[in-house]
């Protein structure tokens, strides 16, 4: 499978990454070698098996609801921006 | 007394008998940094009034005779593992100036019998890369010869070992990250079964592949950080319930009984690979014979699906990655760039842009594209399917063997900056350890041997899940029959 660079385009802005235009096209043939690589899974038979996401047991982890001394620590000491209790970011709509 | 040739179990000796204070011995490896970590670069940060702190805190529990194995032993942290108060970096620009509100739980573990932090160890920009050329705070060098790569991605904590600055340390190991290291820097390095060591508290890169382990000077060592840092946490629903053995009790058996009858597997699939260094695949000879020597039996097995291993991989890993990464978006913690007038999605860009380096965006490429509508099936599904069938292969093996023993990485250390622009060649490195973490076994690396310029070459042990026992006790037996671990580079 070949990415074309409008692909890299498109996925970049998904994952929210600014890209210059004169990267585009080294970084799409940079994914395209390691593709190429990827594709020998094609050559593998896996009908009828079952994927494993984890090595561990996958079961739910349930515990009361209660407080515990991680629940009470300062979550904006490491905010770049905040103020009574929010975490401050641009404008979302435009006014 | 050379104090910073001093093992875990040596230091913690003389401690107990108050022979040295871990003031004495916390000052000797900070004067060793200061003297030589201009030149490796295995630090990113070296907090030397905390440590001392932390030593002479060390020294009254000692004092009072209230010492634990590790109180006054003072370890290198990799900088993805979260510690209260002090700058956990991940060595990426984006989170340059983050301090955690809390410890990671192994950090709990570590300041519980009061170890001493010497220093937060680099690394590949979030763990992503296998050379710590990856980090935007320098590359780290080989204390072998600072010409060559100490591997990766926790590349400071081998060559602060190594170097002799700290006793042992602790890193993280998603496809080799604590045994390719180890084996390039001639350490001994554990990554123990999924599910052994409660992940809570470290910056995740992939969760179902990520764990945390020692890496020693010794295997010694390695099993008396394992006693420490293992165990199930309420914390980490991915943490297991198994019971933690006392991991001295495999070196007691194999003190007592030695290895004889023990089953070592030796995958039919390395016999003659390509692009394995002739001189590794030496090493790997040597030590297979010097096993068989002691007594255990050599038996062929097969891991069919191993080849599939690494692609496998390069695309789960980077699928996982891409969504932990988003976490960092310049609203919560870490970098934000932003100019006036932006919108909420500008500032993400930007700060992204700036704050991720090269390979960790290429990775986040990677695993968006394959998790992008209409190639789910064809790749993370279909990556997932093999990783099952890895599994399997695994399954199978260890109901002929007790052990598999294999290289460690394709080549000795390879030099700086030889393969920085080759990220596949890169990724093919991890051709041994990554279907360890696919299938969340345990594996080892031990020092065993030389390349003709004088470079470590490992070997990889690896066992069945939560059966470290096997993988310590055969270990233990060939570092003693080897002995190629005893020996310090020349700073």
């Amino acid at each position: 499978m070949k990415i074309s660079v409008e692909e890299v385009e498109h996925i970049a802005n998904m994952a929210r990454l600014y890209m210059d235009k004169k990267d585009i096209a080294p970084v799409a043939e940079q994914l395209n070698r390691i593709i190429d690589y990827i594709d020998i899974l094609e050559e593998a038979d896996v009908t009828g098996v079952a994927p494993c996401f984890s090595p561990s047991s996958m079961e739910n982890v349930l515990r009361e609801d209660e407080t515990t001394a991680s629940s009470t620590v300062d979550a904006f000491a490491n905010a770049p921006e905040q103020a009574d209790n929010f975490y401050l970011v641009p404008r979302v709509v435009k006014s | 007394m050379d104090l910073c040739s001093l093992s875990i179990s040596q230091a913690s000796d003389l401690l107990s008998k108050k022979e040295i204070s871990s003031q004495e011995l916390t000052t000797a490896f900070l004067d060793r940094i200061d003297a030589h970590d201009g030149s490796i670069n295995a630090f990113i940060t070296v907090d030397r009034e905390m440590a001392i702190a932390q030593a002479k805190k060390a020294d009254e529990k000692i004092a009072r005779n209230e010492k634990d194995l590790f109180t006054g032993i003072p370890l290198g942290i990799k900088d993805i593992i979260c510690t209260k108060g002090l700058k956990t970096t991940c060595a990426s620009k984006i989170l340059e100036t983050f301090v955690p509100q809390y410890n990671a739980t192994v950090m709990e573990k570590v300041m519980a019998q009061d170890a001493v932090v010497i220093g937060k160890t680099n690394l590949d920009e979030f763990a992503m890369g296998a050379s710590t050329e990856n980090s935007a705070f320098g590359d780290t060098k080989n204390p072998w010869n600072p010409e060559y790569i100490p591997g990766g991605s926790s590349g400071g904590s081998a060559a602060a070992v190594a170097a002799q600055f700290c006793c042992a340390a602790l890193g993280t190991d998603t496809g080799g990250s604590i045994r390719q290291p180890s084996s390039h820097c001639n350490l001994v390095g554990i990554k123990p079964t999924y599910g052994r060591v409660s992940r809570f508290g470290v910056v995740p890169y992939a969760s179902s592949l990520d764990q945390i382990g020692p890496m020693t000077r010794n295997v010694t060592d390695a099993a008396l950080m394992m006693n420490l840092i293992c165990g199930n946490d309420p914390k980490d629903s991915t943490s297991a319930k198994e019971a933690v053995p006392d991991f001295t009790q495999a070196i007691a058996q194999a003190k007592e009984q030695g290895i004889k009858g023990m089953k070592v597997g030796i995958p039919m699939e390395y016999k003659d690979m390509d692009g394995v260094a002739p001189e590794v695949m030496q090493v790997y000879r040597n030590a297979q014979k010097a096993l068989e020597s002691m007594g255990a039996e050599l038996v062929e097995v097969s891991l069919p699906h191993s080849r599939y291993g690494v692609a496998a991989y390069y695309i789960i890993a980077p699928c996982e990655a891409g969504s932990n990464l988003a976490r960092f978006d310049g609203v919560r913690y870490g970098l934000r760039v932003e100019e006036a007038g932006d919108a909420l999605i500008d500032m993400y860009k930007k700060t992204k842009s700036k704050g991720f380096g090269k390979e960790v965006q290429r990775r986040i490429l990677i695993g968006t594209y394959a998790l992008s509508a209409g190639y789910y099936d064809a790749y993370y599904k279909k990556a997932s399917q093999i990783r099952a069938l890895i599994v399997d292969d695994y399954e199978k093996a260890f109901q002929q063997c007790d052990v598999l023993l294999s290289p460690v990485a394709p080549t000795p250390p390879f030099k700086l900056g030889e393969n920085i622009h080759d990220p596949l060649t890169m990724y093919l490195g991890d051709m041994f350890t990554i279907c360890a973490n696919l299938a969340g076994i345990p594996g080892m690396s031990l020092p065993a041997g030389f390349s003709a310029n004088n470079l470590p070459v490992g070997v990889q042990m690896l066992s069945a899940r939560f059966d470290e026992m096997s993988m310590i006790k055969a270990g233990y037996a060939l570092e003693q029959e080897l002995k190629a671990g005893d020996r310090f580079p020349e700073l």
